[in-house]
């Protein structure tokens, strides 16, 4: 402890040296790396992962960057990593130094695929936040620098990679293309020649849940995407909290209208959105939008979908429209153009953002059952109960035979509609001290009794 | 009575210390017996024992693949009659099966039963000058006991006519019944196994499993993979039962009232079961048990003019097997208990159906089809058997360029709904001579549908 003190101490008075270079004019590279590199954080947290049926807990470790006093701002793929849907936990900042603080997290972009983390506690000394510059946005063939972290490493080994801007992408949305390869950079800050911070490198082609999904991943050639700086401001300004719904939907789902079925249908435009289902009780219903309905424009404007991958735009447009805001839909229905309102309306929570409960006897963590889960388990839009999101390994909860991934019904014969619920029955059971209590869960699409047997002696 | 293994088996450990101090055991020592007793069992057994090689066809690729397998296989009548598993030759187009004698001779696919992964297979004797194979005598599995000496005979990695060698490790072990046959469809629901250590490897499937007295107690079928010498059989009652119903009449018919149910053990004071009982976890939609008002949670406590009990795992499957006996289309009987009271109701079983529907290669369009049986709308939480499965989307393909999946479900070609696989067929078959044109198809994929665009003769040519 003590000599985590000091070490600390000695990091404070070496970034107090580098923060009188800040404002020198001069920059490139090596001025980038001493300069910046003390914004750039490990996170390290448990997640849980899915072999076989067996679900574990394993440690994650990211790189994040300070962004804020207490704001913490790392690549949004982390918290949706979880087999279960059970949000990662147990969130520490590793700081240069040894110095280490526990951090909660505070939700997730979907769009930009950023998430942010609250930290305990101040920062260390000397640790200055970073600082986007919402006004630069490099060009194709300006060099441009990553902070990353090599990997293995609880204290933060800081490493810098170079690379070029190698595109400028308009669609499915504008976005920056480098030449930047680095995984172990991936939520890095990314820097032009002039030292400004103009973006974070959001992933590299292949798979995660954002928008540039769909982009690169081709065999062996990975392209680093540049969220920039001017998408992240807002965010860091007014970061999503979790459980408060900002994004709108319409409550469809949703395929392209690619050319070759416009042709097909003989339809006056050459894209488009096709309804493939109405939710019900979703804005879409409530307008009177039907299955096979072909939306062609949004507010007078063409809608610009002509293909799968593009579909993310019109979920965009629509997601950011805000809530209560009236869209204007110019549709085709059996042949005929027709006008359809829709006042949007705040889209269901996403698993991440449910409402969680973790009772300490029952070793159980059990989160509110959302719009995806019903979707996900194919249950009917009346069904109630709550999704169990972990279990720890040995606790009278795994003994009994409960798994995370299951639905909770009933327990005993109280009807479970809500974690309240069962934070209800439970602790009414550690009052009573009950020996034995039989769950009623629905697994992969099929019910079942299960008894949890305590250690009370009741 | 079969003798029992265990003074024998003392004496193999003898046996196998005493060659490194020199010399083969004295004649009429006890492992002296037991030798003479594994030779006997044999040559009983080793007339009937089949290698088999079937050409199955997969259409998991979106085109109709067909390779060569092999696995084992016993002759159970004189006629030529053949168990196998059905994950040997249950799809099998065409089957080579070489005999004891090493003579090679086709067989055809006479019937199968996924269910309990059996297949039986007949020989064709037309051009066959040879000895015929006797039929293998059968054993009582419920009389098998733990520790009983047994040999697996069969052809492990295709090494035919091998003989390995082992006890029966439990008589009644109890496998989850959510395996699946490679080709998709459920089974192991209506019989627990037999456990050996013999070993058992690949290409022994379908091979018997063998007594002292060289009387068949079980099929190897499964085996734990990197594990040691964990080999499961099915149980020769079980496998002389439905290859009975094979032989009479091409299938095993079976009922199904609907309902899923689980081991009451530890449960019983919370649903007040005084006198055992089956519990139900689960009722399906639209089952006879549904109509009736059958519950999760009620006791089922007689079915019929059964008492019914099941208060560990490896008692289900006797359950199911005698609900799957009952006269489908008859009414009968069920006492249940609910909320400690007692209650009668009267339901008449379905017939349990096929496990899955044939198969069929939408060449021009690239892609396989299944047909939906009512087994494929429970599984797959459907509303209705209308429409055909899709099973594969060839790669390149018109039907991959135009978004189809495996697993949707194509409900319309066109504007003409779809109903079953041979109305499918004939349709396509329609739409897919003279020039092609685009062909709109409307798929249900999970909870919604989707547009398909064919556009045949694409990039692919």
């Amino acid at each position: 402890m003590r000599r985590g003190l000091e070490r600390c101490g000695s990091s404070a008075a070496l970034a107090v040296l580098l923060m009188g270079g800040v404002q020198a004019a001069q920059a490139g590279p090596r001025q980038i790396y001493e300069r910046q590199r003390g914004s750039v954080v490990a996170v390290t947290y448990y997640v849980e992962t899915r072999m076989m049926r067996q679900v574990r807990e394993v440690e994650g470790r990211d790189l994040a960057v300070v962004v804020g006093t207490d704001l913490i701002m790392l690549n949004g793929a982390v918290v949706t990593s979880s087999a279960t849907g059970a949000q990662p936990h147990d969130f520490k900042v590793h700081f240069g130094g040894g110095v280490v603080r526990n951090a909660s997290f505070v939700g997730r972009d979907e769009f930009a695929n950023i998430a942010f983390l609250r930290l305990q506690g101040t920062l260390p000394p000397g640790v200055q936040p970073l600082r986007f510059d919402v006004r630069s946005r490099p060009h194709v063939g300006d060099d441009v620098y990553v902070l990353g972290l090599l990997p293995d490493n609880l204290e933060p080994m800081v490493h810098l990679a170079a690379g070029r801007v190698v595109a400028d992408v308009d669609k499915p949305k504008p976005f920056l293309v480098t030449d930047l390869n680095a995984e172990d950079a991936l939520g890095g800050p990314v820097f032009d020649a002039d030292g400004r911070a103009v973006g974070v490198l959001s992933e590299l082609g292949g798979a995660g849940p954002s928008f540039v999904s769909s982009f690169g991943g081709e065999e062996g050639s990975y392209y680093g995407i540049l969220v920039p700086s001017a998408t992240l401001a807002p965010l860091i300004a007014s970061p999503p909290r979790k459980g408060e719904a900002r994004r709108a939907w319409l409550g469809i789902t949703l395929q392209a209208l690619t050319p070759e079925m416009a042709d097909y249908w003989k339809l006056p435009a050459q894209s488009g959105i096709i309804v493939n289902s109405v939710i019900p009780g979703s804005p879409a219903a409530v307008a009177g939008l039907q299955e096979g309905d072909i939306i062609l424009e949004m507010n007078g404007a063409p809608v610009p979908v002509d293909r799968e991958d593009h579909v993310p735009i019109f979920v965009e447009q629509v997601g950011l429209a805000g809530v209560a805001t009236q869209l204007h839909l110019g549709i085709v229905r059996g042949g005929s153009r027709q006008e359809v309102d829709v006042v949007l309306q705040a889209a269901p929570k996403s698993p991440q953002e449910a409402e969680e409960y973790h009772n300490n006897d029952f070793e159980l963590t059990v989160r509110e059952l959302v719009f995806a889960d019903l979707r996900a388990h194919d249950l009917a839009p009346d069904f109630r109960g709550v999704m169990v999101s972990r279990v720890e390994e040995g606790s009278w909860s795994s003994v009994g035979g409960l798994e995370a991934g299951d639905i909770i019904q009933r327990v005993d014969d109280e009807t479970i509609a809500a974690p309240a619920d069962v934070k209800r029955v439970l602790e009414d059971a550690a009052k009573k001290e009950i020996r034995k209590l039989v769950f009623f869960v629905e697994r992969d699409g099929r019910s079942q009794f299960i008894t949890v047997k305590t250690d009370w002696q009741g | 009575m079969v003798l029992i293994g265990l003074c024998n088996l003392a004496a193999v450990s003898a046996v196998s210390g005493k060659p490194a101090r020199g010399g083969a055991p004295a004649p009429g020592t006890a492992g002296d017996e037991l030798q003479r007793q594994i030779y006997a069992a044999r040559d009983q057994v080793l007339p009937a024992l089949v290698n088999v090689q079937p050409v199955v066809p997969d259409y998991s690729s979106g085109t109709k693949e067909k390779s060569q397998v092999t696995g084992s296989g016993v002759v159970v009548r004189a006629e030529g009659y053949v168990v196998t598993n059905y994950h040997v030759a249950g799809h099998s187009e065409q089957v080579i099966c070489t005999l004891w004698n090493k003579e090679r001779l086709r067989a055809e696919l006479i019937g199968g039963d996924p269910l309990t992964d059996l297949a039986v297979l007949k020989l064709d004797f037309s051009d066959y000058k040879g000895e015929r194979p006797p039929a293998a005598e059968f054993g009582d599995s419920d009389a098998l006991q733990t520790g009983q000496i047994v040999m697996a005979l069969g052809s492990p990695f295709a090494l035919s006519r091998s003989l390995s060698f082992g006890v029966i490790s439990t008589t009644d072990r109890y496998l989850p019944a959510d395996f699946r046959l490679p080709s998709g469809e459920r089974t192991g629901i209506f019989n627990t196994w037999i456990q050996t250590d013999a070993a058992i490897n690949p290409g022994n499937s379908g091979g018997p499993l063998v007594d002292l007295s060289g009387r068949v107690v079980g099929i190897n079928s499964r085996a734990f993979v990197m594990a040691n010498n964990l080999g499961f059989s099915i149980p020769a009652n079980v496998v002389r039962e439905v290859s009975g119903a094979i032989i009479a009449g091409g299938k095993v018919e079976r009922s199904w009232i609907g309902v899923e149910v689980q081991p009451l053990q530890e449960l019983e004071d919370f649903f007040a079961a005084r006198a055992g009982g089956v519990l139900v976890s689960d009722v399906e939609p639209e089952s006879p048990a549904e109509s009736a008002g059958i519950k999760p949670g009620d006791l089922l406590v007689r079915v019929g003019n059964k008492d019914v009990t099941a208060r560990f795992y490896e008692e289900i499957p006797l359950f199911y097997s005698f609900v799957a006996g009952l006269p489908a289309d008859k009414e009968v009987e069920i006492a249940y208990q609910r909320a400690g009271s007692l209650q009668t109701v009267r339901l008449t079983p379905r017939e349990y159906g096929r496990s899955s529907g044939s198969d069929f290669e939408v060449k021009a369009w690239g892609f396989t089809v299944r047909g939906i049986t009512q087994q494929t709308v429970l599984d797959m939480h459907l509303d209705n058997a209308s429409g055909v499965l899709v099973s594969g989307v060839r790669g390149g393909s018109a039907a991959e360029e135009g978004g189809l999946a495996p697993q949707d479900i194509v409900r319309f070609i066109g504007e003409t709904k779809v109903e079953s696989l041979e109305q499918f067929r004939q349709l396509y078959e329609g739409l897919s001579k003279g020039t092609p044109e685009p062909i709109m198809l409307h798929v249900k994929r999970r909870d919604s549908g989707r547009f398909v665009l064919i556009k045949p003769g694409g990039r692919e040519g």
